[in-house]
């Protein structure tokens, strides 16, 4: 398992390299670029998946209006707001003209509107991929990789990092895959290439990845689990003998009423407080990596 | 391939389940396989850029405030300390109790935010008074950037996400059932001492609904009564202080006493935090109470003195009767803010009264009321707003004292905007608009000063006494809080010679009991002496025959607590 020592997307170079990266990839074209300062012009599918506004589409598709392209304009530190929105205010008419709406920049750090839905769009965009190593006709050793986080959880959780892969030739599971092959020069491929490599089937595959997966979270440490669990028990013993000491002299119905609360809020706290570890695959990969005599099978 | 995902699977002894989620493999490779293209280069990059984004999201461990990279603000250290201990040490259900003006907003913000952040609150509820949900709405979606949105229709209680709503709203048909209908990932109760007690409607809603965390916001857990702070915690997890009687056994010498305040503390903070001034946790400006003297005219003293004979023989009327005093406490309390206001009630009996010696008597008492030709407490103001040139807010508890000043300021050419709970949310935002940049004072009202952040002004005046000490401690929070920049000038008007002398007494006994408990309040009464602690008692036995309810409280005044300053300190 990968231990990230610092969490990505903190500082703002960060964020501006990302932004020209994803906006690159989706097909934005990139109309000015300053110290700091973005504006991207985005086709159709991109701003319909950042920018929230069914019913403006919904108008579009009806009207079978043309629509000028959306241009975002982003500024990345306070220094470039303030420098670019003066900018624009020194483009505008003195005089306001109506319908000239004022053009509006965005201020884009962690935690954003905008910046989160570019990062939902790309994990949503780059969560299944097939690539390969080398040209045409490389041997290959096929890959099926999962990326995603186990999350351990009760009152609140803790998240950590996973990548395994497991070979289509031998059924091998490596960890940490991803960060090994993450910076390699790969190239987008058609999955019969890589799957013409393998002698087991990706239902094979996706077994052994799950058997692994239960591995690695039955391999950790249970004890915040366990402190979890006296935790609940308390609660609930403490919950039961409240509820038990109301019970005398009431009717029938009071009782019936009192015991199904008792039952509410004992599902209550089960459902808060109970540990739980859940395995999210948030992405997939058929990998071909070239073949490497003499080393572990292509990594 | 799909049977083992979503599917818990058994993990023997080991005390976790265990379940894979997420994308659906299968599926996944299926298209790839289907696709007929092979993948662009460009999908390599995005597949890199999500590993990226995945990373980004994660919460790498169980005790660190995630949500501070999230916010768009930096909240003060007492604020992020409580907020961190609600989610590590409170797990998620707690009472949040700060003084006013310390920020619990803020504090149940990033607690949300947090939850929000981890993936464990999808669905939240936020329950206000009415007249908050517009301001709580835009501070979760400006200061957090929590996408929440005002409840609007039946069909709002249904939605994910977070709903901000007004409790009155839906503790209401059609809408309760709903409400009781939803799981909530978290509730959220702001103004929280209404919840104080167990037969009402309030009460009864947030005990039916279904939820994993919850925090309960009020500076005053307790207003009157120790079983008030039973019945709170009893929401957030029935047992922690035993049942209603085990409970008064254990910590309760008399209703408003503890018996064991050190034990009792010690057990609450389990479930409450309260951060206070004094302990460092903000160094706000001073503030300057002071208590203003006011004698009345003669007319309004004769006045006066005939609405408490009227209301001394009501009382034996009512007693005898066995009917509801509270009008007349009601006319009680208007006496003490204005004969104005006290004309108003005076009709509304004339009105209802099938008595003709009774009519003949409200007539008279009507009449003298009505030819006051001067007003003491109006003269104080006016005196006061010469004295000091700035924006000035004055609180009231009658509506007819507030147009009557309104009424008043306007003759003198003085601008004055009014402000109270019956207003809409707009015209509320608008009325402070105005005071914040055009206007010089605002009168308010006790339910429209609830929860509404005045902070660019530094002066108040109380023109009268709220019975409760932790309403006038809501008051006096309106200006002194975060983002006041300014020493705080307080006046408190009291009648000589009537009951509201008497009343700062009162609110300093349960001001007492509250910090027994709680913690100590800020000064928000001046110290008293002990002779003037023995002449108010003695002045308070004989004039409150018609207000039962004062004769108790005064009554149950321990003597070692009158010999007590706050601190402490034996008075000189």
């Amino acid at each position: 398992m990968n231990e990230q020592s610092r969490a990505p997307l903190r500082t703002a170079e960060e964020r501006l390299a990302f932004c020209d990266r994803y906006f690159a990839s989706v097909g934005a074209r990139t109309l000015v670029a300053r110290s700091m300062y973005r504006e991207y012009e985005v086709p159709i599918d991109v701003d319909k998946e950042l920018i929230e506004r069914p019913f403006y589409w919904m108008w579009v598709e009806a009207s079978r209006q043309p629509v000028e392209p959306t241009v975002l304009r982003l500024a990345f530190d306070d220094a470039a707001l303030s420098r670019e929105e003066a900018r624009l205010n020194a483009e505008l008419p003195a005089v306001g003209i109506p319908g000239f709406a004022k053009r509006r920049i965005e201020r884009i750090d962690f935690g954003s509107h905008l910046f989160d839905r570019i990062l939902a769009s790309a994990a949503q965009r780059g969560r299944a991929v097939c690539v390969r190593e080398g040209g045409e006709g490389s041997e290959l050793v096929p890959w099926l990789m999962v990326n995603g986080i186990v999350s351990y959880s009760a009152d609140i959780n803790r998240e950590e990092w996973f990548s395994y892969a497991v070979c289509l030739e031998n059924l091998q599971i490596v960890d940490r895959f991803y960060e090994r092959i993450r910076h390699r020069d790969l190239s987008g491929a058609r999955a019969s290439e890589i799957l013409n490599h393998g002698r087991h089937t990706l239902r094979e595959a996706w077994i052994t990845l799950q058997e692994a997966l239960r591995n690695h979270v039955a391999a950790q440490d249970d004890r915040w689990a366990e402190e979890a669990m006296i935790r609940l028990r308390d609660d609930l013993a403490q919950l039961s003998a409240y509820y038990e000491s109301l019970l005398d002299d009431l009717s029938e119905e009071e009782r019936a009423s009192l015991v199904q609360e008792r039952e509410r809020k004992q599902a209550a706290l089960i459902e808060k407080s109970t540990p739980r570890v859940v395995c999210h695959i948030h992405q997939t990969a058929l990998v071909g990596l070239r073949l490497q005599r003499g080393r572990l099978a292509g990594t | 391939m799909r049977e083992l995902a979503d599917e818990t699977i058994r993990t023997g002894e080991r005390p976790w389940s265990f379940s894979v989620r997420g994308l659906d493999v299968e599926s996944e490779l299926e298209a790839l396989l289907h696709m007929g293209r092979e993948s662009r280069d460009a999908d390599w990059e995005l597949f890199r850029l999500a590993a990226i984004a995945h990373h980004a999201w994660m919460s790498p461990s169980f005790d660190q405030l995630l949500a501070l990279e999230h916010v768009q603000f930096t909240p003060l250290p007492h604020q992020v300390e409580t907020a961190l201990r609600v989610v590590r040490d409170l797990r998620g259900r707690a009472i949040l109790a700060d003084e006013v003006g310390l920020g619990k907003t803020i504090e149940a913000g990033l607690v949300l935010k947090e939850y929000l952040v981890r993936g464990l609150v999808r669905k939240a509820l936020v329950l206000v008074p009415a007249s908050l949900v517009s301001q709580w709405t835009k501070e979760l979606n400006q200061k957090f950037r929590i996408q929440a949105i005002p409840q609007r229709d039946e069909w709002t209680w249904t939605t994910d996400g977070v709903i901000v709503a007004s409790i009155d709203t839906a503790k209401r048909p059609p809408h309760a059932d709903l409400v009781r209908d939803q799981w909530w990932d978290m509730v959220i109760v702001d103004e929280a001492h209404k919840l104080k007690n167990p037969r009402t409607k309030n009460w009864q809603i947030l005990n039916q609904l279904q939820h994993k965390y919850m925090l309960l916001l009020t500076a005053t857990p307790v207003q009157n009564q120790l079983k008030e702070l039973h019945t709170l915690i009893t929401l957030l997890k029935p047992g922690q202080l035993g049942n209603p009687a085990e409970f008064a056994e254990r910590f309760v010498a008399n209703p408003r006493t503890p018996k064991d305040p050190a034990a009792l503390r010690q057990t609450i903070s389990r479930v409450m935090i309260r951060n206070r001034r004094e302990d460092g946790a903000l160094e706000l400006p001073k503030r300057h109470v002071r208590i203003v003297p006011v004698e009345l005219t003669p007319e309004e003293r004769a006045f006066y003195d005939a609405v408490q004979a009227f209301l001394r023989s009501e009382f034996e009327r009512s007693r005898m009767a066995r009917t509801s005093i509270l009008p007349l406490i009601t006319l009680q309390r208007e006496i003490c803010s204005s004969a104005y206001a006290a004309l108003l009630s005076l009709e509304k009996m004339l009105k209802k009264t099938t008595d003709p010696d009774r009519a003949r008597r409200l007539q008279s008492l009507i009449e003298q009321g009505a030819s006051i030709p001067s007003y003491a407490k109006v003269e104080s103001v006016l005196k006061m707003l010469d004295d000091a040139p700035d924006k000035i807010i004055i609180f009231t508890e009658y509506r007819a004292s507030q147009d009557f000043l309104m009424y008043t300021l306007k003759r003198r050419s003085i601008s004055a905007v009014p402000f109270r709970g019956g207003f809409r949310r707009g015209k509320k935002d608008w009325m402070r608009e105005l005071f914040s940049k055009k206007i010089r004072v605002l009168v308010a009202t006790e339910s429209g000063g609830e929860g509404i952040n005045l902070q660019f002004c530094h002066h108040m005046i109380n023109y009268d006494l709220p019975w409760n000490p932790m309403r006038l401690e809501q008051r006096i929070g309106r200006i002194h809080r975060l983002g006041q920049t300014e020493a705080c000038h307080i006046a408190h008007l009291v009648t000589k010679d009537t009951i509201e002398e008497h009343i700062m007494e009162v609110l300093q006994d349960k001001v007492r009991m509250f910090e027994a408990v709680i913690g100590r309040l800020d000064d928000i009464v001046s110290d008293i002496r002990l002779d003037l602690w023995e002449r108010r008692i003695f002045e308070a036995a004989m004039t409150s025959r018609d207000e039962r309810e004062f004769v108790n409280r005064l009554k149950s005044v321990q003597m070692e607590d009158l010999m007590l300053q706050k601190g402490g300190r034996h008075p000189r």
